[in-house]
């Protein structure tokens, strides 16, 4: 028998009934999208319909076709500066740290098993349970002068006097992190089970050490979860405004937070849709070049 | 790449209470072929893992030609290992998943390429090298996670059934396949199956494997015409028993009278004892013949269920004692047989083998 023989005529196409959906599938499908349609596409064509309205006397909302909106966001450096770039600056280095932090953490609980493995994998979750209100009160305990954090680091005697944590940089980078550690943990873990244990084995069986399993087969095979981590992750905190808004400062404008001041303190519709607008259009180009990288360097091999 | 020598010392692993291998002991000689054959559970997999250091044994010593190998990790180890689902790496291609062993080996680029050509012609491979695992059918991925182990140039391979996700036609070309190499390159190899004709054809020796023990470790020959025991006997093929009283008649012959009193002259062996034994004879070993013929172990039967296998025939039949017999009958035979005949079968005098 060929060798070529073995894999030809394995792609059949599908028979007819499995090709086009029937009209059975059509009416199932058809309440969901109909949801779809009302309450997520609806809304977003309306703010993209409102980023082009003018505003009268500070913030009354005219119909209108204008780019004014866009205009004064766009040509104004303090914005490009202080809100765009900072928000990209933050958004990765926030995303770059969280998924360093959540890989060793990821490994370590998947490794675990029976009780242990569920106690473990509770702690890891909790932070997305308890709700972000709570915990931000956490953190304030901990972060503040008089704090946790402070009087530890006096006590060890790094510092002299409370360094200014929180109403600044370093608490907005630290509640990213910390709720966005379980996003990553949790497609990571479902990664590395589907780990065959005998890929490890295999390689061991080959020569390699502990840490060259872990370079040349785990890592790789846990990329598609890790892309996938980085991917909601960096969504999320590239468009923070809970956090900057809670624990920042007024250094810390992250775009997501200039949207919220202007919608919801300023009362000034239309500008805040066009920053909507360019939100998301930063954030899906950053994605879209991340996501061609990943492809073009590893993804393609696993076939994803 | 010569074969070293495999020796098992005692080797006991126990999950909890219960002993999954019990005080094994074994030496597989350079270039030998050896299976581990036995029922699901009785512990071949936990063998074969223990030599490839995957499992820890709880005792005994394991040697790999004239080095302790017990407790070294499995990448400080002299052997190959072919896993059942063949673990190959899915994100490395073919030529990536055979080269990565040699690679690591400290190979230079030009003997790291000519260790995946040799590998890959010795397998019918060559064309394939840039594919991925996942581009590949089931019988070209179990000859990929074949060519990957050879390519480490190891002395000792070991196979934990790998050619059981295969269909029946590819397997039984593969085996043959299989064995040629191992005798090509002379590479020691044990090889877990649980399927007897595997077994059979692949290996200088066969050990019949039973709740964490071998139950008898011989050439297929033996296993097969003269097993030692009834669980070695029944796991290689058909058979059929026979208790009863046992006389020497001289030198070369004793005289067998069933507790039905159904009568045998048969051969006689060395260190056969007189007195009460068993017997068993193989259902192909049996002939059938019209209802006319006599004779010395010939005896009358009737028919009661024929099962048609294509090669063979396989006839179930009771004797006028009430005794049931399981007959194959090659289709060579012209006789017809149905339901209900009224035959008689004969059993040379060779053909019944002492048991215990
Ligand atoms: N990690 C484990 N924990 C507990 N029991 C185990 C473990 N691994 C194997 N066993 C038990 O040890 C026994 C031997 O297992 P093993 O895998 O060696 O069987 P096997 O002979 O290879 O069977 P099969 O033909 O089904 O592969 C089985 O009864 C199994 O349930
Ligand atoms: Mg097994």
């Amino acid at each position: 028998m060929s060798v070529d023989s073995l894999i030809e005529g394995r792609q059949a196409s599908p028979p007819h009934h499995l090709r086009r959906p029937g009209l059975l599938v059509s009416l199932m499908v058809a309440p969901g999208v109909l949801v779809l349609v009302l309450f997520m596409i609806l809304p977003l064509l309306w703010v993209v319909r409102v980023s082009f309205y003018e505003t009268a006397q500070g913030t009354t909302m005219v119909p209108a076709w204008v780019l004014d909106q866009y205009v004064r966001f766009l040509a104004d450096i303090w914005y490009l500066r202080n809100v765009v770039w900072l928000s990209v600056f933050v958004s990765i280095v926030s995303t770059a740290i969280t998924v360093l932090l959540a890989y060793p953490i990821a490994m370590y609980v998947a490794r675990a098993t029976g009780l242990r493995r569920q106690i473990l994998q509770t702690l890891v979750l909790a932070p997305l349970l308890i709700g972000l209100v709570s915990l931000v009160f956490g953190w304030i305990v901990i972060l503040r002068g008089g704090g946790l954090f402070n009087s530890l680091i006096i006590w060890l005697g790094f510092v002299d006097a409370p360094i200014r944590l929180l109403y600044a940089m370093p608490a907005v980078y630290i509640l990213l992190i910390y709720v966005g550690i379980p996003y990553v943990v949790m497609t990571l873990l479902d990664n590395f089970e589907r780990i065959e244990p005998t890929l490890l084995e295999a390689a061991a069986n080959a020569g390699a050490g502990g840490w060259r399993i872990f370079a040349s087969i785990i890592l790789p095979l846990t990329l598609p979860g890790l892309n996938a981590g980085v991917l909601v992750l960096f969504a999320l905190n590239f468009s923070a405004f809970a956090i900057p808004l809670m624990v920042g400062s007024a250094n810390t404008n992250l775009i997501g937070l200039v949207v919220y001041k202007q919608a919801m303190q300023l009362g000034n519709l239309p500008f805040a849709a066009a920053i909507s607008v360019i939100m998301v259009a930063i954030s899906a180009a950053i994605l879209v070049i991340y996501s061609r990288l990943m492809q073009r360097f590893f993804l393609w091999r696993l076939g994803v | 790449m010569t074969g070293k020598k495999i020796s098992l010392n005692g080797i006991s692993k126990r999950y909890g209470d219960f002993v999954a291998v019990s005080d094994m002991s074994l030496t597989v000689e350079p270039g030998e072929f050896v299976s581990f054959l036995g029922p699901s559970g009785c512990g071949k997999t936990t063998t074969l893992r223990m030599i490839a250091g995957f499992i820890m044994p709880d005792s005994g010593a394991l040697k790999i030609g004239d080095v302790e190998v017990t407790y070294l990790p499995p990448n400080k180890r002299d052997l190959s290992f072919v896993f059942q689902n063949y673990a190959l790496w899915p994100h490395m291609t073919v030529a990536e998943n055979i080269g990565f062993g040699p690679k690591l080996a400290g190979l230079s680029r030009a003997d790291i390429d000519k260790r995946i050509r040799d590998a890959l012609s010795l397998t019918a491979l060559s064309g394939l090298e840039s594919r991925f695992p996942r581009q590949l059918s089931g019988g070209q991925q179990q000859r990929v996670a074949v060519a990957r182990a050879l390519a480490l140039g190891r002395s000792v391979l070991l196979m934990d059934e790998p050619l059981s996700n295969l269909d029946r036609k590819l397997r039984v070309d593969m085996r043959k396949e299989l064995k040629e190499l191992q005798r090509r390159l002379n590479i020691t190899t044990v090889y877990v199956t649980h399927d007897q004709e595997e077994a059979l054809s692949m290996s200088d020796r066969v050990a019949v494997m039973d709740r964490g023990r071998i139950a008898s470790l011989a050439v297929p020959e033996e296993i097969y015409r003269n097993p030692p025991n009834e669980f070695v006997a029944s796991f290689v093929g058909g058979v059929n028993y026979f208790n009863g009283t046992l006389r020497h008649v001289d030198s070369s012959r004793s005289f067998f009278i069933a507790d039905d009193g159904l009568e045998f002259h048969i051969t006689r062996r060395e260190n056969t004892p007189e007195g009460t034994v068993r017997l068993m004879t193989r259902p192909e070993w049996i002939v059938l013949r019209s209802g006319e013929d006599k004779g010395l172990n010939t005896h009358p039967v009737t028919v009661d269920f024929i099962e048609y296998l294509g090669a063979s025939r396989k006839v179930s039949a009771t004797t006028e004692t009430g005794r049931k017999l399981l007959i194959q009958v090659h289709d060579v035979d012209p006789m017809s047989i149905e339901v209900g005949d009224r035959l008689t079968f004969h059993i040379a005098a060779q053909n019944m083998m002492l048991i215990k």
